[in-house]
């Protein structure tokens, strides 16, 4: 890169005015390029002349077609380069101009997308949905997604015509939201990412069969999201089916899985084979369910590393899906996270009925290295009045205890919160060292304390 | 332990692993088997380097040690271009003034240390994101020399007419 730069000099006798004017036209160009990612470049054009000099001859800086600025000019400066076509950031109508642009580009212009997101109303998903089946040779990375609005339902039936939609063999990632896996075997040798969000097709009979079969044709994923797409058990199902077969990958880096019934996270899970470095997220909703069911205690167990591979389940986020001011319980561990959130709805009515029956359980385990306990304004008493004592005391592998308190507490409520949590836990501030002031209660271990922010006055205690 | 030298003759003794985080230091120590780098730029007493020198090699001191980004890999390239996101140690370091920050970009564009010149290039660019033309002129004072009509026709070439 130094030796293609000019010196600075060079660039001064020109440009004297300001800082901005000595650097280099290639550096300007790189600042564009950080600058794009989120902005359209047409500023770039207005700034002066230089700026639209250099900006209008980087053909980089016009790849990203989004139809919020009038296709032709970007189209020309764009030249040969491959292009990121995103229907989706500008509003667009069925009628609009907009829509017309897009089912332009996407047939004439096929040949060179390279990055396609489509997200939109049903009726404008329809409309373009011709085009797309064109050939798209460098197509790498798609995006499609519905919108949810009046015509979703007069429109759904047109969704199952996804399914055929010649998703190049080339397409390292697909995310596929409400829309129908366009699942042709054996095609997607090269997906790296994927990610199945809402698809009702997916649970056919047998529930798994689709899902397990993209999995094993995509030797290469390193990335798997699954939300509401996978099997649907009966609610309240007490005892997993076994697995029809298991599917192997080793690549995987990343899991995320979202279901609003534990069961079904359980059975996605029996069905995979994964390193035991793969970082595992879940996100399942636990007030439906009973904790001492023993789907629940499968998806707590599978996180063990003795037990299926699964070491490094490192976010297992619990929640109702009417949270609207979230209380957090996260509880971590080298191996094992356990988040808890819950809404005001859930917080009144059923918190401590599934929150404290998971702490046990996480406790159980003697593997949690990290409490966090996060808390609102609601939920402050409610935390407070926990029987502490009895959970914190069976946790001999805690080290580090942090409290923290979430937008919209009160802002006196960490000392009074403290107060009112340590009087659960009187015999462990009996001294001023932190490292023996929880060996009453076993928890000897503990180095770090973090009340967030407020330091007690351990030895006035 | 490598020897470097500024264009005023300061000279900076190091580490060969802090003065590696510099392409540009690590290929000439390299090539020549030498323990002293100077920059033949900064020899030529274009302007003082001292001072973002001093800054440049606080960065590399603190990222010692760390992964050099691959040079041809073209994907892993891309994708440092389009976060935005800047670590917080990173985002601290680089909150200086805007002369500073330039003197920064051109000293890591010159040492080739890609990860700084990103970090720099990227403050920028979120300086700029979300302002109108004349704040972005203001921000780094720049004249406007586009004559008025000028100025009005980019205005139109790049606006979609409005949907009905």
């Amino acid at each position: 890169m130094a030796a293609l730069n000019p010196s600075p000099c060079e660039q001064m006798d020109v440009y004297p005015s300001s800082s901005a004017s000595r650097l280099p036209p290639e550096l300007l160009a790189n600042i564009f390029e950080h600058l794009v990612t989120h902005s359209s470049p047409t500023i770039l054009l207005r700034i002066c002349r230089r700026w639209a000099d250099i900006a209008s001859s980087v053909s980089s800086l016009w790849c990203r077609i989004d139809f919020s600025t009038p296709l032709i000019p970007l189209l020309q400066r764009s030249i040969d380069q491959p292009l990121e076509v995103d229907i989706s950031a500008s509003p667009i109508s069925p009628t609009s101009e907009k829509l017309i642009a897009a089912k332009e580009v996407l047939s004439l212009h096929n040949h060179r997308i390279r990055k396609l997101a489509v997200d939109l109303p049903a009726r404008c998903l329809l409309e373009i949905r011709r085009e797309l089946h064109a050939v798209f040779p460098i197509l790498a990375d798609v995006t499609i997604a519905v919108v949810l609005d009046s015509s979703w339902l007069t429109c759904f039936e047109g969704f199952s015509e996804w399914a055929p939609f010649p998703v190049p063999s080339v397409v390292r990632c697909l995310r596929l939201l409400l829309v129908a896996t366009p699942w042709v075997p054996g095609r997607f040798r090269n997906l790296v990412e994927l990610f199945l969000h809402d698809q009702w097709d997916i649970d056919s009979d047998p529930p798994m069969k689709i899902l397990l079969g993209i999995l094993e044709s995509s030797p290469q994923l390193a990335i798997l999201s699954v939300a509401n797409a996978g099997p649907r058990l009966p609610l309240h199902t007490t005892t997993l089916p076994p697995a029809s077969r298991v599917v192997h990958l080793h690549n995987l880096q990343q899991l995320y899985i979202e279901q609003t019934d534990v069961c079904d996270v359980g059975w996605i899970l029996i069905h995979l084979d994964i390193p035991v470095s793969t970082n595992v997220r879940i996100l399942v909703d636990l007030s439906l369910c009973d904790p001492t069911n023993e789907p629940i205690r499968l998806v707590f167990e599978l996180a063990l590393p003795k037990r299926h591979g699964l070491a490094h389940l490192t976010d297992l986020h619990c929640c109702t899906y009417a949270v609207d001011s979230p209380s957090s319980c996260l509880i971590t561990a080298p191996n094992f996270a356990f988040r808890v959130a819950w809404g005001k709805w859930v917080h009144r009515h059923r918190c401590d009925d599934f929150v404290l029956p998971f702490l046990r359980l996480v406790a159980a385990m003697g593997i949690m290295e990290e409490l966090s306990i996060i808390s609102d304004v609601d939920s402050d008493n409610r935390i407070c009045q926990w029987p502490w004592h009895d959970i914190l005391g069976t946790l001999g592998s805690l080290r580090r205890l942090k409290v923290k308190q979430s937008q919209g507490s009160s802002l006196r409520l960490p000392l009074m919160r403290l107060r009112t949590l340590l009087h659960s836990w009187p015999h462990m501030w009996t001294t001023s060292k932190s490292g023996e002031m929880f060996r009453q209660t076993g928890m000897s271990g503990i180095s770090s304390l973090d009340l967030d922010g407020f330091i007690p006055q351990l030895s006035a205690a | 332990m490598v020897l470097l030298v500024t264009s005023d003759n300061k000279n900076f003794v190091v580490d060969r692993e802090v003065a590696d985080r510099s392409v540009f230091v690590k290929n000439t120590l390299e090539a020549r088997g030498l323990s002293i780098a100077t920059p033949p730029m900064l020899n030529g007493g274009c302007f003082e380097l001292t001072s973002p020198f001093l800054q440049v090699l606080e960065y590399c001191q603190h990222h010692r040690g760390e992964p050099l980004p691959t040079t041809d890999d073209a994907n892993a390239d891309e994708n440092r271009k389009r976060t935005t996101d800047i670590g917080e140690w990173d985002r601290k370091f680089i909150t200086v003034d805007h002369e500073m920050l330039f003197e920064i970009i051109l000293a890591a564009n010159y040492l080739d240390i890609k990860p700084l010149l990103d970090v720099g290039c990227k403050t920028i660019g979120n300086m700029v994101k979300g302002k109108s033309p004349e704040e972005v002129r203001k921000l780094f004072d720049i004249v406007n020399d586009f004559t008025p009509e000028e100025e009005a026709q980019i205005k139109k070439e790049n606006e979609w007419a409005e949907d009905p």
